[in-house]
């Protein structure tokens, strides 16, 4: 496994972490989960700190150039391929999310009270989703390059 | 890739020239073994700039170790 394919098996496990608390900690735990609290926080916790180590030793390997190439052609074309997409899943996100404001507004209008999507709060959640959704596409593109070998 | 008709004789290079590892020619030409196992596998094609590398490695032309291959 090349240092870039660890480094975005750590990047799909951060960002998956961090989805999954900030969605908790916002939305509160799933009925049915709640027994289970402690021990997902306790796994929140473990995954934030193997990809901070594991973060932190490819960035001492990569600044002191241990172990070889870090980044080469094959890399930067399997990581633009994840920029690629991360960004058409932001366009389609966005576009979707202000058409939503837009017919949210015309029917706030007909019912007289405002829709649970339209309030700033609520696109405010689901912008940082978006966000770190597209963060995990990226890297979830980049694995999957890797573990086609192309 | 798919489609792909770029074949190689790198593996076969490597053998004919000491047995060089995947790591070594990899060192060499300033990419990772991985890179090197996709190109060897016709799984990736490589820039023109590492293609001529890996020749200057084994000390022949681009067409020995590269053949375009058409249907």
């Amino acid at each position: 496994m090349s240092k870039q394919e660890i480094y975005a098996w750590s990047s799909v496990g951060f960002t998956l972490a961090i989805v999954g608390f900030y969605l908790v900690s916002v939305f509160g735990w799933p009925t049915g989960l709640e027994n289970y609290a402690e021990y997902f926080t306790d796994l929140f916790w473990k995954v934030i700190g193997i990809t901070f180590l594991v973060e932190f030793t490819l960035g001492i390997m990569k600044s002191t150039k241990w172990g070889g190439v870090f980044k080469d052609e094959r890399d930067k074309q399997i990581e633009a391929k994840g920029f690629r997409n991360a960004y058409y899943f932001l366009m389609v996100a966005i576009a979707t999310l202000i058409a939503n404001v837009l017919i949210s507004d015309m029917l706030t209008e007909h019912r007289g009270e405002p829709l649970l999507l339209s309030m700033p709060f609520m696109t405010f959640h689901v912008l940082v989703v978006i966000l770190l959704s597209a963060n995990l596409l990226k890297s979830g593109t980049q694995l999957f390059y890797y573990r086609k070998g192309e | 890739m798919e489609g792909c008709s770029i074949e190689n004789k790198i593996r076969k290079l490597r053998f004919n020239h000491g047995e060089m590892t995947q790591q070594e020619l990899a060192d060499r030409v300033g990419v990772t073994r991985q890179t090197i196992n996709a190109i060897e596998a016709a799984k990736y094609s490589p820039s023109l700039e590492l293609a001529f590398r890996i020749a200057e490695v084994f000390n022949v032309s681009l067409e020995e170790v590269f053949q375009y291959v058409t249907e």
